[in-house]
């Protein structure tokens, strides 16, 4: 009879902590995932990521830091985007980064920049630079790093 | 016994069942040097592949060609002058002095492909490994073989304001103890006045890699 009580009756113990571990499981992928923005990076929109960088990896953010982004004009007149990213680790680091230009009515006024590596020593911080090819004028940039 | 004497009967069987055994051993040893086959995948050229190695890859071919030519046409002297400077811009004065084997022409073809459709007429590029079928064109022309074009003759063929040079160098290192191999890899590129040679541009990228390097280059 009491056999058939836990059968038929209330969950288990062991029923019960599978419930609550699956339901915490379940909780954990619900959870928000994807590209982290960098420091100064507005999050959400696709207008938003303008003048901005992006850790594409997640877990770059724990250590990667973009401190600062801006741009000008070379004297040839293309666009110069130039970007401070900070290793925050006592260990060496490796970050591809590429660089997207757009015009004023926001389209890509050409190809991306093709990744580049670069590597950053412990605790240290490092300028990057990448310029357009081409002589439209750019009006916004966006910086992915990975 | 009956199923026994059956089979004592059939002298072709002891034959076969060895034939059997022989192909299912040939089928594992070839399941283990191939274990589940290697599918062909189509790989972004941009970014590191399933074969890699030390050597000169396609990700650092994209990668060096990209960051030269925006150099290229960030240099006012280039890419701003009055009048579109002519430039020459393949493999004659490009050496591959690395232990890497890589054909010169992929990386100057690429730069010239990559500066001719972002130049827009910013740089004039002077095709000289043709100038022997421009010779040809105009001697037929000129002897009236052909008429003349609908671009009409000109006096002379385009003489050229700058030529790329360059060389791919490398430094390599192998442990001998593991076979650890390590092989730095640096790229200049110079562009070179024709007329005085005055170095005008000079660009330079390097990269160093390290690894058991099992991948042959060909």
């Amino acid at each position: 009879m009491s056999s058939t009580a836990d059968r038929t009756g209330g969950p288990t113990l062991t029923a019960r902590v599978l419930g609550v571990v699956l339901c915490g499981l379940s909780l954990a992928a619900c959870a928000p995932r994807g590209p982290i923005p960098a420091a100064g990076a507005e999050e959400g929109t696709e207008a938003g990521r303008r003048n901005a960088a992006v850790l594409i990896a997640p877990d770059l953010a724990d250590f990667i830091l973009v401190e600062r982004s801006g741009m000008q004009n070379t004297a040839a007149g293309t666009a110069l985007v130039s970007f401070v990213v900070q290793n925050a680790s006592g260990e060496p680091q490796q970050v591809e980064s590429r660089v997207h230009f757009f015009d004023a009515d926001d389209n890509e006024v050409e190809s991306p920049s093709a990744w580049q590596r670069t590597h950053l020593s412990p605790n240290s911080f490092a300028t990057l630079v990448e310029r357009s090819m081409t002589a439209q004028p750019v009006a916004s940039y966006f910086i992915e790093i990975r | 016994m009956v199923g026994t004497a059956r089979a004592g009967n059939r002298p072709g069987a002891p034959a076969a069942a060895w034939l059997l055994l022989g192909a299912m051993l040939a089928g594992c040893a070839a399941h283990g040097r191939n274990a589940d086959g290697q599918r062909v995948v189509y790989e972004d050229p941009g970014t590191v592949g399933r074969v890699a190695g030390v050597g000169f890859e396609s990700q650092d071919l994209v990668s060096v060609t990209d960051r030269m030519v925006r150099d290229m046409l960030a240099n006012p002297a280039l890419s701003a002058a009055a009048a579109p400077p002519r430039v020459i811009v393949d493999s004659q004065y490009f050496r591959n002095e690395s232990s890497s084997r890589v054909n010169p022409d992929l990386i100057t073809d690429r730069l010239r492909a990559l500066l001719n459709q972002s130049a827009h007429g910013r740089l004039m590029f002077i095709g000289r490994e043709y100038a022997q079928a421009v010779t040809d064109e105009r001697m037929l022309k000129r002897t009236s073989v052909t008429d003349d074009g609908a671009n009409g003759r000109v006096a002379r063929m385009a003489g050229a304001d700058y030529r790329l040079g360059g060389r791919l160098a490398s430094l390599d290192a192998v442990q001998g103890s593991s076979g650890l191999t390590a092989r730095h890899h640096q790229l200049i590129f110079e562009m070179f006045d024709l007329e005085t040679g005055v170095i005008v541009w000079t660009g330079m990228y390097e990269f160093k890699k390290s690894g058991q390097d099992d991948v042959i280059y060909r």
